[in-house]
């Protein structure tokens, strides 16, 4: 990720992701008003693995994913968001020639099935390691993670073309 | 990385082999969670600071009526924890063990599981297994620390427990984590004498949480002939879903020195004692 060649824009949109990740929920809210928050963190992963894949890597990825884990607590196991990350990375540079030739809705559409697999994948590995319930919410997140990916990808786009090079 | 991932899942699961490496990138980010609860603080802070003078004014003669009446409730029970402290060294058991207490603000929340982030971390002396009240009553235990940071876990989520007894008769038992602001009691036989209404103090079995901090209040009892347990709802006193600022309490090395004299305990002192029959 060399800082010259934008790798800044990367670096700086991964971080946005991680307090965007923990934002406070009041207590008081209804569980599934919880499970609106988009996954930002697979969505900004997909949309540079689809945009400049030989900028992000599956290993930078899944390193990234060792901080999310410490940042969303002890029910997340070490390594769970990085193979998390790391897959999304993978899909998203392995069908990037695709991927770049669809409307910004398929793109959606596809992340969409992303984070619906990356989100049963953390329950199932949770329920697992510390017992926590299987919550159906999940789909809720992947609806979110969809719309900020159709609302903020395309003027992302634009400041990727200019810097990111 | 899908070998390591789940080596490593193996590995944290099973030991605590980890605990030190996740203390230690929890410290790095850290800061995260304060620029995370950035937005509802510059909330909260303008909301204090458009309050007209003279709402500020009677808060405030509000609060001095609270701390007036507390004080003398305070000064009540330092008799009764002084005679306790007797009795208990007439039956040769030993006075209680004096605990510190750090006030700590809420900067983060998670629902699944149930929790707070705490802006007080192992710099602070915070330490896993340390319990955590507010006002009213237990609020939950630290399960993670950072150096600026802790996770406190409810009382309220279903992976929590804590041993309870009834204050009327003593009846212990244990409090589990129920869900939607509640706990229920598990394995109460339906003969057991609880009823509703009955308040629940930590038992300090098992040695996790201290004697004698107000759990709850016994919301309703289901006795079904056909089965052997009784369904026994609690509602927790400590206010979960709205107190910014709680307590993390630790069992210091010496006893209570309630046996000296003196004035009563300063209410304002960290190391007061914690209520002995009951929530405020």
């Amino acid at each position: 990720m060399n800082p010259a060649r934008g790798g800044w824009l990367i670096g700086l949109t991964l971080v946005a992701a991680m307090p965007l990740a923990i934002l406070n929920v009041p207590l008081v809210t209804p569980e599934w008003l919880f499970w609106l928050r988009p996954d930002w963190a697979v969505g900004v992963l997909f949309f540079w693995a689809v945009t400049a894949p030989r900028r992000v890597g599956v290993f930078s990825a899944w390193f990234a994913g060792l901080f999310f884990d410490v940042l969303l607590g002890p029910s997340y196991t070490l390594g769970l968001h990085g193979i998390c990350f790391a897959a999304t990375v993978f899909i998203g540079s392995h069908f990037h020639a695709w991927l770049q030739t669809t409307h910004v809705v398929q793109q959606a559409l596809v992340l969409g099935v992303v984070v619906l697999a990356v989100q049963a994948t953390k329950g199932v590995a949770r329920l697992l390691a510390s017992g926590i319930e299987f919550s159906v919410f999940i789909s809720m997140t992947a609806l979110t993670t969809m719309v900020a990916y159709l609302l903020l990808g395309p003027p992302l786009r634009r400041l990727a073309e200019r810097y990111v090079r | 990385m899908a070998l390591v991932s789940c080596a490593l899942l193996a590995v944290e699961t099973g030991t605590p082999l980890l605990t030190p490496v996740r203390s230690m990138l929890a410290s790095v980010v850290a800061p995260l969670h304060f620029v995370a609860a950035l937005p509802e603080s510059t909330t909260l802070a303008a909301t204090e600071s458009l309050r007209s003078r003279a709402t500020l004014i009677s808060r405030n003669a509000e609060l001095e009526r609270e701390v007036l009446s507390m004080k003398g409730e305070v000064s009540r029970y330092d008799a009764i924890l002084r005679e306790n402290a007797r009795l208990r060294e007439l039956l040769e058991s030993g006075a209680r063990l004096q605990r510190d207490r750090l006030l700590a603000e809420l900067v983060g929340t998670s629902m699944a599981p149930i929790e707070i982030v705490i802006d007080k971390g192992s710099l602070s002396g915070v330490g896993i297994g340390q319990t955590v009240i507010d006002s009213a009553g237990l609020f939950g235990q630290v399960v993670a620390t950072s150096a600026l940071t802790s996770r406190v876990l409810l009382i309220t989520d279903p992976t929590h427990a804590v041993p309870v007894r009834v204050l009327r008769n003593g009846v212990t038992g244990i409090a589990a984590g129920a869900g939607r602001g509640l706990l229920s009691m598990k394995d109460v036989g339906i003969t057991v004498d609880i009823v509703e209404g009955d308040r629940l103090l930590t038992s300090g079995l098992g040695g996790r949480f201290p004697d004698g901090y107000p759990v709850g209040v016994v919301e309703s009892v289901d006795r079904d002939p056909t089965e052997p347990f009784a369904q026994v709802a609690v509602r927790p006193y400590a206010a979960l879903e709205t107190s910014r600022q709680v307590l993390v309490v630790s069992a210091a090395a010496q006893p209570t020195a309630l046996d000296e004299g003196g004035p009563p305990t300063d209410f304002n002192s960290p190391s007061a004692s914690p209520p002995q029959d009951g929530p405020p």
